[in-house]
């Protein structure tokens, strides 16, 4: 034990002067009485207690010693735990695993109470600040010396169903140089997505058997084969210590049909795919649901969306359209990406050879004649070597640009502002996309029957990309995205993603929907045993002054009520 | 304010106006007595017997009955009221209520015409007003009355009772006015004072302190009357048993007078004395 402010012991001298008072004789008040020998008769029946009687203002005096002595040791701040008093800042994990309940208690309700005792822990001179953990980092309490404020922030953390990220710890900068003296104490049930690479943090874990067992991934989206078939991909995962046995019922939630109830064996862990094609399954809002009562109820339920098929219709002005037309068909078989239009003004995209449409975006192969989407064309390119300048676009997405054949590509120059994504050696572009008012043309600077492209795998690669692009619907947000994401909505051009999304369900943002699940095995397992609790010692719970001054207050109110000293009422 | 008070006077008065209506009488003596005997107002027929007065035989009776009856009449007397008034150090607190009941008393005893007596109690007993009748003494009882000084130590009601019955043998209406906490008891004093036919009557007169304990902790309690001390710690407990043995004590003094055939009156000094008076009055406290 040692003590935090020794030089107060020095008020233990007092002691002497207390004694010393408890020893003068003091003098009663007198108070004359008419039944002096019925008070008499009382006192003489007490007699057997004439020895306490004696002994009253020793008993007494040792008591208010008892309780001076408690005072003293308070005011010179014990302390039990060994801790470096270092100023705390208390990190309190409130993602969704924090929300699985162990009988009637949250993991996070007892994250707060360990947090409350680490305040109560303080000292005098420590200063804490609090801050919540989940997708992000949030600072809830400054450092202060203020513990309602930071009792308050403790208080006002509420639960979340987002996943941990551990990289959002970072911005903490735990272990920078100017907060070496400050701990930064992560309070969590370890249930991280990377445990192995957390920063600078000491660990107080929270441990409980709570069982769980939750949808870790899911999808479900259109499959080629047929016009309404769905496959769907579920991820079960549980922590169950044994085998158990349950159901998922999969529901159509526009028409609330219940369409499939699959029986399940769940084993402990990470448990193989549920995957299943569905025939005639109707686009829109479907749910998941695994009907086990467990520790933690948000990942029982994966909400998915399935877009409603509407291909891009797409206009054909070629010589030779047969190519092309049969492309655009395949896509509207498989993915209903795109579709023929019956006319060019339905169009809302061009499949184009040598000339380049008004008014919309198009494709242009083999750039011939005059046209605002290209300058000065001029002669064939000997031999073509492509070299790509921007491999991550979204066009050359599963193309090998560089082992593709531009023969026939032509000398040409691209209008200024556009964008050269592969590009011959000698200069001339052969894959460009460039902006006329509204609309966006792709120039692909090739001769497709001589480099005989309609029979080459990445003609209906680059077709698809292309159109996606073209129409801004490269990126369709999966079936379900996971809570704390965000999702850039199809079909708009502008370009600021949806988002974060913080709860599960289903989300509309206008003209698209978004489902939004808890799917994380870390958040769903709900136990790591790799993470290991800090061993440094903390102060935690009430200090010792606390109860010190306590007993002290006790053994006064006893002395007080067991002598009623000197006080004549 | 002193007994002697205009104001105080006109209170008197106006009990003893009340004390008219309910005494009644106007002859010998204003003072209705129980006793039968030559009066002048019909109480009873008795059967004749031998040594009787044939002059009050109702003849008329007779005539019709031819029975030999005797008409009786209240005996109206000129009673003798002797008031004994605590004057122990003890009644400090209460004496002048005392001497207001005293008083009181007194004044309607004097303008009955009745005889009066006033002796202060102590260790001994002290003559305050010497026995004499007649509304005229009215003002010199309420100076000697008013003039009483606390004297003596413990209050001895026996010898008290010894001394006035060495005093008086002419039976009367015996009225002590104490708090009755005599450390000697009060059993044989009062016995005492029964001895020669007196009608004694004990109006018990008491304060708060008598009765409760307020204060609690260290104290040297110190006796009013002897001057004793006893350093105690008075606990709750403590107070209790006080408040249960003057509770106690009270109860033995109402058994006493019950067993006795005493009149009993227990008063604190909160309780207006026109209302102990008129209380006592309507009780028939002072008919003998």
């Amino acid at each position: 034990m040692s003590f935090l402010a020794p030089a107060f012991l020095w008020t233990f001298v007092a002691l002497a002067p207390l004694a010393a008072i408890y020893f003068l004789k003091v003098r009663p008040r007198k108070k004359p009485v008419t039944a002096f020998f019925l008070w008499q008769k009382i006192f003489s029946e007490k007699k057997a207690s004439a020895l306490f009687k004696r002994l009253r203002d020793v008993f007494s005096l040792l008591l208010m010693a008892a309780a001076f002595a408690a005072i003293a040791l308070a005011l010179a701040e014990p302390d039990l735990a060994g801790d470096e008093r270092k100023d705390l800042l208390i990190v309190v994990d409130h993602s969704a695993s924090m929300s699985a309940k162990d009988g009637t208690t949250t993991r996070l309700e007892k994250a707060k109470k360990r947090a409350r005792d680490l305040i109560a822990g303080m000292n005098g001179t420590q200063r804490a600040a609090v801050a919540s953990f989940a997708e992000v980092t949030r600072m809830l309490a400054h450092p202060t010396r203020h513990r309602k404020a930071l009792l308050e922030a403790v208080d006002g953390i509420q639960p979340t169903e987002l996943p941990s990220r551990v990289e959002s710890l970072r911005a903490l900068q735990p272990g920078d140089e100017w907060m070496k003296d400050t701990r930064v104490l992560l309070i969590t049930d370890g249930c991280l997505d990377e445990p192995d690479r957390l920063p600078g943090v000491e660990i107080l874990r929270l441990d409980d058997g709570a069982k769980n067992a939750g949808i870790a991934r899911a999808d479900l989206r259109s499959v080629p084969g047929g016009p309404q078939r769905l496959g769907l991909f579920l991820l079960p995962v549980s922590s169950f210590p044994a085998p158990v046995k349950t159901d998922i019922t999969l529901t159509h939630v526009d028409s609330n049909t219940l369409v499939k109830l699959i029986p399940i064996e769940l084993k402990p862990g990470e448990n193989p795919a549920v995957t299943l094609t569905l025939d005639d399954a109707p686009t829109g809002r479907w749910k998941a649901t695994l009907g086990l009562e467990d520790a933690l109820e948000a990942d029982n339920t994966a909400f998915l969306h399935v877009p409603p098929r509407q291909p891009v219709p797409v206009g054909v002005v070629a010589d030779d359209p047969f190519f092309f037309q049969n492309a655009v068909s395949a896509f509207e078989r498989s993915d209903q990406l795109l579709a023929l239009a019956p006319d060019a003004k339905s169009a809302r995209l061009m499949l184009s050879k040598s000339k380049v449409p008004t008014d919309v975006s198009a494709i242009v192969f083999h750039p011939a004649g005059e046209s605002t989407a290209w300058a000065k064309v001029g002669d064939e390119i000997g031999t073509p070597v492509p070299k790509v300048f921007i491999k991550d676009h979204a066009l050359l997405r599963y193309l090998d640009a560089e082992t593709m054949s531009f023969a026939g590509a032509r000398q040409i120059t691209a209008p200024a502002g556009s964008v050269v994504l592969v590009a011959d050696e000698s200069g001339p572009p052969l894959i460009y996309l460039t902006r006329i008012g509204a609309q966006t043309v792709c120039v692909v600077n090739l001769d497709p029957l001589a480099a005989q492209f309609y029979l080459s795998a990445w003609f209906p690669v680059l077709i698809h990309n292309a159109a996606a692009h073209l129409t801004h619907r490269e990126d369709l947000p999966p079936a379900t995205l996971a809570t704390g994401s965000s999702a850039r909505v199809p079909g708009r051009a502008d370009e600021t993603p949806y988002g974060p999304i913080l709860t599960s369900g289903f989300h509309e943002t206008g003209e698209w929907t978004l489902a939004a699940s808890l799917v994380s095995p870390e958040e769903s397992l709900l136990r790591n045993e790799t993470l290991k609790e800090s061993l440094k010692p903390i102060a935690s719970g009430e200090a010792p002054s606390y109860w010190l001054l306590v007993l002290a207050i006790l053994v006064l109110a006893g002395e007080s009520i067991l002598y009623h000293r000197r006080k004549v009422g | 304010m002193t007994l002697t008070d205009p104001a105080f006077i006109r209170r008197l008065e106006s009990l003893y106006l009340l004390a008219r209506k309910i005494l009644g009488g106007s002859l010998q003596s204003d003072r209705r007595s129980t006793k039968k005997g030559a009066g002048i107002t019909f109480a009873d027929y008795a059967q004749y017997s031998l040594g009787d007065d044939y002059r009050s035989i109702d003849w008329r009776v007779y005539a019709k009955f031819e029975s030999l009856l005797i008409k009786l009449f209240e005996l109206e007397e000129d009673a003798t009221i002797y008031l004994l008034v605590d004057c122990s150090p003890s009644m400090a607190s209460k004496q002048h209520y005392a001497k207001q009941l005293a008083a009181a008393l007194g004044y309607i005893a004097l303008n009955t015409l009745d005889r009066l007596a006033v002796y202060g109690l102590a260790d001994h007993l002290k003559p305050l007003f010497d026995p004499c009748r007649g509304r005229n003494q009215v003002i010199p009882f309420l100076r000697s009355l008013d003039a009483a000084p606390a004297f003596g130590g413990n209050t001895d009601l026996s010898t008290c009772a010894r001394e006035f019955e060495a005093r008086h043998r002419r039976k009367g209406l015996v009225c002590v006015i104490s708090d009755f906490l005599l450390p000697g008891g009060f059993e044989e004093g009062l016995s005492r004072l029964q001895w020669h036919k007196h009608d004694v009557f004990c109006l018990q007169t008491l304060d708060d302190n008598d009765l409760r304990c307020e204060w609690k902790g260290d104290v040297t309690l110190e006796c009013v009357e002897t001057g004793q001390s006893e350093r105690v710690t008075i606990s709750p407990h403590e107070a209790r048993l006080y408040e249960q043995a003057v509770a106690e004590w009270n109860d033995g003094l109402k058994q006493t007078c019950a067993k006795r055939g005493l009149g009993l009156m227990s008063t604190t000094t909160d309780i207006s004395f026109e209302h102990v008076i008129t209380d006592l009055l309507r009780r028939g406290g002072l008919v003998t």
